[in-house]
C-alpha cells in the first residue's frame, strides 16, 4: 500500500516534470459501482458547471476534466460523492446508500420527504426484513409498529389477520384499516361477524365461502413489497375519506432501478409445531373415574363398572372397563396434530435502462397446517414495468396474479362444535381412533350432543376446499405538462374469484351422516374497475414551498355469489364433484353493485422550510349510503414546526432534528355492508303444492337516513433525533371520537324484523404512542435497535339507545345451553367486555344452599356464583363486567445485529393487561363429563377428601353453563416474535451474493394464562367479541432454514 | 409538442370528469325484491303468501321443534333426554335462558309480519284480480288465518301481547306496548271472521286453510273465550256442513302416506327435503327404532312419560300410535313418541310428517265441551266425544254424569286423544286445571306458569315491553 502511495507519487512527479501543464485538460475513466453491483446510468458531473455524463451499462464512464476540476457522482437512492481530479487518470468509486439521505415517504397520492410530514405515518421499509421469508403483510408488520395490533383469527394456515390501528372506532362496522396496494384501495373484511358480509349471510346449510375464508391479502407476495406506510391521523387518511377512519395502510411494490438485470433466487423449508402444547386433559383412566363418580351422582349406575363391552345400535362399543384398567387411552390432540412443513420459492428479477425499468416475481408456497389434512399452495405472480414513452410521459403498468388452493379444515369459529380441533378438546380418551376391524370409530346414531365425533375422522371427512384466484392490475399515465405539474391518471382492475368446494363423507362425519353425504360449492366473484386522475404541483418560490394535489376518482364494483348444494349420495366416491347423483338443495345466488365516485386534493405550504401547513380533505358520494345522505365530506388540517431549523434549538446542540406536529381532521367508515339503506325481502322456501315453492317475506326495513361514521381525530407529535441521526425518538398522543356508529340495532322480534342498521353511540380512543431507534455499536459489530410502545384507550361513551346504557350480547356459535350474557356494551367502557356472574366457589353443604341465594338447581358440590344485587336470588341482574379485553399497553422491540457476514435479528412483542374470556375453559371443565375436560378440574370438591377443592363435582351440573369470571384470565404475554440468524458469503466469484439463514417465528412465549394461545382471538375482525377463546386453532411456531442467491 | 401534451391533458380531465359526474349512485340489486315494487303478478302474491309459513314451519323455531319441546314437557305428557331442555320439566325457565319461548314468539312473529305484508297491500292484490275478486278475497283470506293462528297462540302463552296489524315502516312502529288481551283477542276473532268469509270453502291448493277451517278456528278462539253458545254454533256449522270426518283406523290419521286426509283442518307441510323437512321423527322416536331417515331410528332426545302411556287402555286402538313401541325401549325402558314417523325421510330436517296443528277429533271434542258447558252433558255432547272414542276402539261413555264429570271426562279424552300435539297445555290453563295438574304430576306450582316469560333480550330492546309477572 505504501509502496503503491510512493509510486503514485514518483508518478506524479514525474508527469509534473514532463511539462504537462497542471490545468491542462484530459480525459479520466472510471467505474461507477455499489454495494448491489455497478450502477449503469448514474450521472457523473463536473461541479459548478453543466458538464456531464453518464456511465454505461457496465457503470463505465469518460470525461474530459482540468486537474482543478471536481467530480461529482450521483445516483437516486445513493448518496452523492464528490471526489477532486487532481492528477488521476482513473477514479473509481463506490456510492453508498446512508442515513443523510432523506427518507421519502408515500402518502396517498404521492409522496413526500420524510422531514415534511406533518400528519403520523409510520413507514417499513422491507429492506433487511424480506431477507426472510415472510409469509404474510401482517406478519412483517406485527409488533414493528406503534397503535398497530395485529391478531390472528385463527392458526389456520392462510387465514386471515385482523389490523387495529389506534383501536377499534366501530362497533359492527368494519374496524380493519384501508389498504392501497399501489394505489388500489381494499378493505380486509372477512364479514363474519359484526359487519355483515357485503355477500349476505352465509347459506345455513350449504355454509358459504365465510367459512375459515383465506386472508384477504394472501393474493400479494410478500417478497414483492417494499415498503409499507402506516397512516394514522387525520391528517394523512382525510384524502381517503369515508374509508380512512381506521388508518390506511399504503403498500409499495418493488420497482425496477437503471441498473444491470438481478436475479434473486430464494428458497426456504420451515416446520411448524404448536407454540404451546401444555394444556392437560384427562387422561383415559382419570376420565372413566369422573365419569363413575358423576353417573352415581346422577343415580345411574356408573358407566365404567367392570362389565364386558357391549355392542351400540350402530357398531360402536359401549365401554365398561374399570378406570384403573384403561390406562392412558387416546390422546385426541395429538391425533389431529401433524408438524407442518412449510416450502417457500421465490424467483425475483428486476433491472433497468434508461427508458425501461421492470421488476417482478414468481412465487411457491406450499405450507402444511400443523393440523392433519390441512394446508395451502399459492403461486404468485408480479411484473412492474415503468417505461419513458416521451420524455414528459411515463407509463406504469403493475400486474399480479395468484392462485391459491388450500385446504382448510373447518375452525370452530363458524360452525360450532364441528371442527377437528373442537373435537379434540372434546372426545373422550376411552374412545379409540380406530376400532377393532381398523374403521375410524364413529358413532352418530344419537342427538347431536351423544355423538362420538372421532376428531380424526372430522379431519378426514370434512373437505373444505378454497381456490382463489386473483388479479390486480393498475395502469398509470403520468404527464408532466409544466414543470413542477405532472397530471397522472391511473385505471385498475381488480378480479377476485373464489370456489369453495365441500364435502361431509356420509361415514364419518356428523353432517354427512345425518343427510347421506352433503356437498357444497360457494363460489363468490368480486370485480371492481377503479378509475383516477389527479394533479400535482411542486414549485418553491423564495421561501414559499408548495406542493398540491388534486383529483377525482371513481370505483364500481360488482359482487356475486352463488351457493349449490347437494345430498344424499348412493356412495362418498365422488364427494362433491358429481351432484346429480345426489338430490338437489335449492341453489342461491346474490348479485348487487355498489359505487363510490370521490373528488380529493391536499395542499402542502412550507414557509421558511420551518412551518409547513397541510391540508386535505375528500368528497365521497357512496351506493351504499342512505338515499337521504349521499355525499360525505372529509377535511383536516396539519401544522408541523421544523424546531431544529430555529437558532435557538441549533444553539442547544442537541437535537439534530426537532419537529413538533398538530392535526385535526374528519375522516369516515362506510363499511356499511350493501344493501341496508333499502327495505328488502327475503326468499324461503315453503313445500307446498307437491314441490318445495318459493317464498318472500319481509327480510329488512332499510334505512334511508343511513349514513358512514365519523371520526374526529385530534394529533399531537414530536419527532426528535440526536448525535447524527443515530438516535431518534417520536412521540404522539391522539384522541379520537367516533360518532354516528353504524350500528345493528336489534329491533324487537315482535315487529318481525330482527336487526336494522342505524347510526347511533360514539366511541373514544385515546392513546399515547412512543416510538425510538438508535444505532448502539457501529464498528465491526454493528447493533441497531428499534421499538416501540402504545397505549390505547377505548370507551363506549354512549350506546345512543335511549335510556339503555347496557346492551347484552352473546358470543354467535355458542350453544343455547350457556346462560347468560358473555358480553356486553356497556356505556363508559370498552366495548365488548365480558359479562357475566361472579364465581364464588362451590357450595359446600346443603344448609350453605338454603342459607343463602342461590340457583333454584343449585346442589352440594355445585358452582356457586354471588347474588350481587342481594335480592336472595341468583339472576340475570347478577351479571356483571367480568373483564376488559382491552389491554393496557403494547410493545414491540427488535434488534438487528451483524458482524463480519452474519446477521442477527430477534423481534420480541408484548401486550399487558387485556383480558381473555377463555369459554372453552368452561366448556373443559364441565362437570357433566359428557366431554373430556382439564386436568385440573381432578381437583373437585368433595365433602370428604377434597373440601377445598375450587372445581365443581362430578355430575354437580348447576351453574357449570353460566358465563362466569372464573373463565376470565390476565392475557398479558411477551413473545419472541422472531429471531433469525444468517450468513452472507462475501466476494464469490460467479455469483453476486450468498446467504443462508435460520429464521423462527414465535418460539417462545411468556405469559400466565392457561389456555393454549394468549393471542387468541376466535371472533377475527369482530370489535363486539374480542379476545375470546372457543377452541380456536392457536398458532404456531415454526423454525425456517433457507437460501437467497443474487445471480 | 406542447399542443400535443396540452391535448393530452385535456383529454384526461375531460374523461375521468365524464365518468365521475355522469355517476348515479343508486345501488343496484339483482338478486332480491323490494317490498315497494312487489305484487305485480299472481305469482308474487303466491310467494307472499308462502313466506308466511315459513318461519313457523323452519327449524327450530315454533312447529318444528320449539313448540314441542316446550308445551309437552311443562305438564304430564312428555320429559326430555338433553340436560338444559330437561329444565322445562322442571318448570325451570327464565327470562334470559328463554330458549324455545323466545323461538315460538320470534317465528309467530315473523309469520304475523309476512301476513301483514300481503294485507297491507290489498289494494295492489284487488288490482291484480278479476271483478268477482275471488283470487284476492282467497289471498287475503289466507293471510288474515295465518296472521289470527300466530297472535292466538301467543295471546295464549305470553298473556296481553303486542298486536301487529301492520308492517312496521319508521322506528317508532318497530316498538310498540302490550295491547291487552281483549284487544288480541278480538283482532284474533276478527280475522278469522274475515278468513271464513272471504276463503274458499276448498282451499286453492292442498296444505292451505279454507273458510272451513277459519270456521273451526273460531269455535277454539270462542271456547278459549268462555263464549260456549259460539263455540258450539261454529263447531256445530263444521260438523255438519264441513268437510272434515274422522279417519279410520286413528294410525291413518299420521300415516306419512296419506297425508292431508280428511281429518285435518289446518297443518303445517313438510317434505323430503333437507330443512324443508320436520325434525319431528328425529327428535322423538327412540334411536333404534326404524321410524327416521334412512331407517336409522331417531335422536331420543323427547320422550313420553311413562305415565302418560299407563293411562291408556289396552284395547285403545291409539296407543300403538302416540307411542313409538308397545313395550319401553330395550335398554333405557323409556316410551318413545311414535305419531310422527318417516323411515324415507333425507335427512334429520328432511321428514315428511305434515304437522296437524288442527284436526277433527279436536271440533269433536270442543264441541262436546262446548255444548256441557253451555247445556250440561247431553246426548249431543254424549254423541261428540264417543265418536272419537268409538274410533280409537273404546266403548261410548255411558250417560248419566254430572256436568263436572263430563268436563273431567272430554279433557282426559283430549289429553289422550291429541297426545303429544301441544295442546294440553292450552287446555289445562283454559280449563283451569294447570295448577292441579301440575301439583298431581309431581311438578312445582307458581302463579307465573300461567305464562311464559318474555325473553330478557325483547324486554331489553324494547321500551315499551314490560315482563310477565312474576319473572
Amino acid at each position: 500500500m505504501r509502496l503503491a502511495n510512493i509510486l503514485a507519487w514518483v508518478c506524479a512527479l514525474t508527469l509534473l516534470c514532463t511539462t504537462t501543464p497542471l490545468w491542462s485538460q484530459r480525459t479520466v475513466a472510471g467505474n461507477v459501482n455499489s454495494d448491489d453491483g455497478a450502477l449503469p446510468g448514474a450521472f457523473v458531473l463536473v461541479v459548478g458547471t453543466t458538464r456531464g455524463t453518464t456511465t454505461d451499462f457496465d457503470g463505465n464512464y469518460l470525461i474530459d476534466v482540468l486537474p482543478t476540476d471536481t467530480l461529482q457522482f450521483s445516483y437516486i437512492g445513493y448518496n452523492n460523492l464528490e471526489v477532486p481530479v487532481l492528477n488521476q487518470d482513473r477514479i473509481d468509486v463506490n456510492l453508498t446508500t446512508g442515513n443523510d439521505l432523506e427518507e421519502v415517504v408515500v402518502v396517498g397520492y404521492g409522496t413526500m420527504r420524510k422531514s415534511d410530514l406533518t400528519g403520523s405515518v409510520a413507514s417499513v421499509k422491507t429492506e433487511g426484513i424480506d431477507e426472510i421469508p415472510q409469509v404474510s403483510v401482517g406478519q412483517i408488520l406485527t409488533g414493528r409498529v406503534a397503535g398497530v395490533n395485529i391478531s390472528q383469527s385463527s392458526g389456520q394456515v392462510g387465514s386471515g389477520v385482523s389490523i387495529r390501528i389506534r383501536g377499534g372506532n366501530s362497533l359492527n362496522g368494519n374496524n380493519e384499516p384501508l389498504y392501497v396496494v399501489d394505489g388500489y384501495p381494499i378493505i380486509n373484511d372477512d364479514g363474519a361477524f359484526g359487519a355483515a358480509d357485503v355477500l349476505g349471510q352465509p347459506n345455513t346449510v350449504l355454509g358459504s365461502s365465510q367459512d375459515n375464508p383465506p386472508g384477504a391479502l394472501n393474493w400479494l407476495n410478500p417478497a414483492d413489497i417494499a415498503s409499507i406506510e402506516v397512516l394514522k391521523d387525520a391528517s394523512a387518511t382525510a384524502i381517503y375519506g369515508s374509508r380512512g377512519a381506521n388508518g390506511v395502510i399504503i403498500i409499495t411494490t418493488k420497482t425496477g432501478k437503471k441498473r444491470k438485470g438481478q436475479l434473486t433466487f430464494s428458497t426456504s423449508a420451515g416446520f411448524s409445531t404448536l407454540t404451546n402444547r401444555n394444556v392437560d386433559y384427562l387422561n383415559a383412566s382419570q376420565y372413566a373415574t369422573l365419569r363413575n363418580l358423576r353417573d352415581e351422582a346422577n343415580g345411574e349406575e356408573p358407566l365404567f363398572n367392570g362389565r364386558p363391552d357391549e355392542l351400540g345400535p350402530n357398531g360402536r362399543i359401549i365401554r365398561h372397563t374399570l378406570p384403573e384398567n384403561l390406562g392412558e387411552g387416546t390422546d385426541w390432540i395429538d391425533a389431529v396434530l401433524q408438524t407442518g412443513i412449510t416450502q417457500n420459492h421465490s424467483l425475483g428479477f428486476t433491472g433497468g435502462s434508461d427508458d425501461v425499468t421492470y421488476a417482478g416475481s414468481v412465487g411457491y408456497l406450499d405450507q402444511e397446517g400443523a393440523i392433519i389434512n390441512s394446508g395451502l399452495q399459492r403461486i404468485n405472480t408480479r411484473l412492474n414495468v415503468t417505461g419513458k414513452l416521451k420524455s414528459w410521459l411515463t407509463l406504469t403498468n403493475n400486474f399480479t396474479f395468484s392462485l391459491e388452493d388450500s385446504d382448510n379444515v373447518v375452525d370452530s369459529r363458524n360452525t360450532g362444535k364441528n371442527g377437528p380441533w373442537a373435537r379434540a378438546l372434546m372426545t373422550i380418551p376411552v374412545e379409540p381412533v380406530f376400532n377393532e376391524n381398523g374403521e375410524l370409530n364413529v358413532d352418530y346414531s344419537g342427538p347431536l350432543e351423544f355423538q362420538l365425533n372421532n376428531p380424526v375422522a372430522t379431519a378426514q371427512g370434512i373437505k373444505n376446499k378454497f381456490r382463489t384466484n386473483t388479479f390486480l392490475d393498475n395502469i398509470s399515465l403520468k404527464a408532466t405538462v409544466l414543470e413542477g405539474l405532472s397530471v397522472e391518471t391511473r385505471a385498475s382492475v381488480f378480479s377476485k374469484r373464489l370456489l369453495r368446494d365441500a364435502y361431509y363423507n356420509s361415514q364419518i362425519t356428523s353432517t354427512g351422516f345425518s343427510t347421506g353425504g352433503l356437498a357444497a360449492k360457494n363460489s363468490t366473484q368480486v370485480q371492481s374497475y377503479l378509475t383516477e386522475t389527479f394533479a400535482s404541483y411542486n414549485k418553491k418560490i423564495g421561501i414559499h414551498g408548495v406542493s398540491a394535489v388534486v383529483g377525482y376518482s371513481y370505483q364500481t364494483t360488482t359482487s356475486e355469489r352463488i351457493s349449490l348444494g347437494a345430498f344424499g349420495f348412493p356412495n362418498d366416491d365422488l364427494s362433491n364433484e358429481s351432484f346429480q347423483s345426489g338430490t338437489s338443495i335449492p341453489s342461491e345466488t346474490f348479485k348487487v353493485r355498489d359505487l363510490l365516485s370521490s373528488y380529493f386534493g391536499r395542499i402542502n405550504y412550507t414557509l421558511l422550510d420551518k412551518y409547513l401547513f397541510t391540508f386535505s380533505g375528500r368528497a365521497d358520494g357512496s351506493s351504499k349510503f342512505g338515499r337521504n345522505n349521499r355525499w360525505a365530506y372529509f377535511p383536516s388540517a396539519a401544522f408541523a414546526w421544523k424546531l431544529d431549523q430555529e437558532d435557538f434549538v441549533q444553539q442547544l446542540a442537541v437535537f439534530d432534528k426537532l419537529k413538533l406536529r398538530a392535526s385535526y381532521g374528519v375522516t369516515g367508515n362506510q363499511s356499511i355492508s350493501s344493501l341496508q339503506t333499502i327495505p328488502l325481502l327475503t326468499t324461503v322456501n315453503y313445500p307446498i303444492g307437491g314441490g318445495v315453492a318459493v317464498g318472500a317475506r319481509p327480510g329488512s326495513i332499510g334505512n334511508p337516513d343511513l349514513r358512514w361514521e365519523t371520526t374526529n381525530q385530534f394529533n399531537l407529535g414530536i419527532d426528535a433525533g440526536f448525535a447524527a441521526g443515530r438516535y431518534t425518538l417520536s412521540l404522539d398522543y391522539y384522541n379520537k371520537r367516533t360518532n354516528d356508529l353504524l350500528q345493528q340495532v336489534p329491533v324487537p322480534i315482535n315487529s318481525g324484523f330482527g336487526l336494522k342498521f342505524d347510526n347511533l353511540g360514539e366511541i373514544s380512543n385515546e392513546g399515547f404512542e412512543v416510538e425510538f431507534s438508535a444505532i448502539v455499536v457501529n464498528k465491526a459489530l454493528k447493533w441497531d435497535m428499534s421499538g416501540n410502545f402504545a397505549t390505547n384507550e377505548t370507551r363506549l361513551i354512549s350506546l345512543g339507545q335511549g335510556e339503555a346504557n347496557i346492551l347484552r350480547l352473546r358470543p354467535p356459535g355458542i350453544t343455547a345451553a350457556y346462560d347468560g350474557s358473555g358480553v356486553a356494551l356497556v356505556e363508559g367502557e370498552t366495548p365488548g367486555v365480558f359479562y357475566g356472574y361472579r364465581r364464588q366457589g362451590v357450595w359446600t353443604s346443603q344448609e350453605e344452599i338454603d342459607a343463602n341465594a342461590s340457583l333454584s338447581t343449585a346442589t352440594v358440590g355445585s358452582q356457586r356464583f354471588r347474588d350481587l344485587n342481594g335480592d336472595g336470588q341468583i339472576t340475570a341482574a347478577d351479571e356483571t363486567i367480568i373483564g376488559d379485553p382491552n389491554p393496557d399497553f403494547t410493545l414491540g422491540w427488535s434488534n438487528n445485529f451483524s458482524y463480519r457476514g452474519f446477521d442477527l435479528a430477534i423481534q420480541l412483542q408484548g401486550v399487558f393487561g387485556g383480558d381473555i374470556f377463555d369459554i372453552q375453559r368452561g366448556i373443559s371443565e364441565n362437570p357433566d363429563l359428557i366431554n373430556n375436560v382439564l386436568a385440573t378440574t381432578l381437583d373437585y370438591f368433595d365433602p370428604v377428601a377434597n373440601p377445598g377443592g375450587q372445581y365443581a363435582a362430578p355430575g354437580q351440573i348447576s351453574g357449570a353453563y353460566n358465563f362466569q369470571d372464573s373463565w376470565v384470565e390476565d392475557g398479558s404475554f411477551v413473545r419472541l416474535r422472531n429471531v433469525s440468524l444468517g450468513y452472507n458469503f462475501r466476494d464469490l466469484k460467479v455469483i453476486q451474493g450468498l446467504r443462508i439463514y435460520v429464521n423462527m417465528v414465535n418460539m417462545f412465549t411468556w405469559t400466565n394464562y392457561t389456555g393454549f394461545d394468549p393471542e387468541v382471538n376466535s371472533f377475527g375482525q369482530s370489535n363486539l367479541y374480542r379476545s375470546i377463546d372457543v377452541a380456536t386453532l392457536p398458532t404456531f411456531k415454526t423454525v425456517t432454514f433457507g437460501l437467497n442467491v443474487n445471480l | 409538442m406542447n399542443y400535443s401534451i396540452k391535448a393530452f391533458f385535456g383529454a384526461l380531465l375531460f374523461l375521468g370528469l365524464t365518468v365521475s359526474c355522469s355517476a348515479d349512485l343508486e345501488e343496484e340489486v339483482f338478486s332480491q325484491a323490494s317490498p315497494t315494487a312487489y305484487f305485480n303478478s299472481r305469482g308474487d302474491v303466491r310467494t307472499a303468501l308462502n313466506g308466511m309459513y315459513d318461519p313457523i314451519q323452519q327449524c327450530c323455531g315454533s312447529y318444528s321443534q320449539g313448540r314441542s319441546f316446550l308445551l309437552n314437557t311443562v305438564i304430564d305428557e312428555g320429559t326430555m333426554l338433553a340436560g338444559n331442555w330437561g329444565n322445562y320439566e322442571k318448570l325451570i325457565y327464565t327470562a334470559t335462558s328463554n330458549g324455545e319461548p323466545n323461538n315460538i314468539w320470534a317465528s309467530n312473529y315473523l309469520s304475523i309480519n309476512a301476513a301483514n305484508f300481503v294485507l297491507e297491500n290489498e289494494d295492489k292484490i284487488r288490482a291484480l284480480d278479476g271483478p268477482a275478486g275471488t283470487f284476492a278475497n282467497s289471498a287475503l283470506g289466507e293471510a288474515a288465518f295465518l296472521r289470527a293462528v300466530g297472535h292466538f297462540d301467543n295471546v295464549r302463552m305470553w298473556g296481553a301481547v303486542p298486536l301487529r296489524t301492520s308492517v312496521a315502516k319508521t322506528t317508532a312502529e318497530l316498538d310498540i306496548p302490550r295491547s291487552t288481551e281483549a284487544e288480541v283477542y278480538a283482532q284474533v276473532l276478527a280475522d278469522f271472521t274475515f278468513a271464513a268469509a272471504n276463503l274458499p270453502e276448498a282451499p286453492t291448493e292442498t296444505g292451505r286453510p279454507s273458510s272451513w277451517s277459519a270456521k273451526a278456528y273460531l269455535a277454539k278462539v270462542h271456547l278459549t273465550l268462555g263464549d260456549f253458545p259460539a263455540a258450539v254454533s261454529f263447531a256445530q256449522d263444521v260438523i255438519d256442513n264441513g268437510p272434515y270426518e274422522l279417519v279410520t283406523p286413528f294410525a291413518a290419521v299420521f300415516d306419512v302416506t296419506n297425508e292431508n286426509n280428511a281429518e285435518v283442518i289446518f297443518d303445517i307441510q313438510y317434505a323430503r327435503v333437507n330443512l324443508e323437512g320436520s325434525r319431528m321423527a328425529q327428535l322423538s322416536t327412540g334411536n333404534n327404532t326404524a321410524f327416521t331417515a334412512f331407517g336409522r331410528g331417531g335422536w331420543g332426545l323427547q320422550i313420553a312419560e311413562t305415565q302418560l302411556f299407563e293411562k291408556y287402555l289396552e284395547v285403545d286402538d291409539r296407543r300403538a300410535t302416540t307411542f313409538s313401541s308397545l313395550l319401553p325401549h330395550p335398554t333405557n325402558g323409556f316410551y318413545y313418541y311414535g305419531k310422527w314417523r318417516d323411515p324415507q325421510g333425507v335427512s334429520i330436517d328432511g321428514h315428511e310428517n305434515n304437522f296437524i296443528v288442527y284436526r277433527f277429533a279436536d271440533v269433536l271434542l270442543i264441541h262436546a265441551e262446548a255444548l256441557n258447558e253451555v247445556n250440561g252433558p247431553t246426548p249431543q255432547a254424549y254423541a261428540a266425544i264417543n265418536q272419537v272414542r268409538t274410533r280409537a276402539g273404546l266403548a261410548g261413555l255411558e250417560a248419566g254424569g254430572s256436568k263436572e264429570q263430563f268436563q273431567d271426562a272430554v279433557l282426559y279424552e283430549r289429553h289422550l286423544e291429541l297426545a303429544l300435539e301441544q295442546h294440553r297445555w292450552f287446555d289445562l290453563k283454559r280449563t283451569g286445571q294447570l295448577k292441579a295438574s301440575l301439583i298431581a304430576a309431581g311438578k312445582p306450582w307458581d302463579d307465573r306458569y300461567l305464562l311464559f316469560p318474555i325473553g330478557q333480550q325483547e324486554l331489553d330492546i324494547s321500551s315499551q315491553l314490560v315482563q310477565n309477572p312474576g319473572y
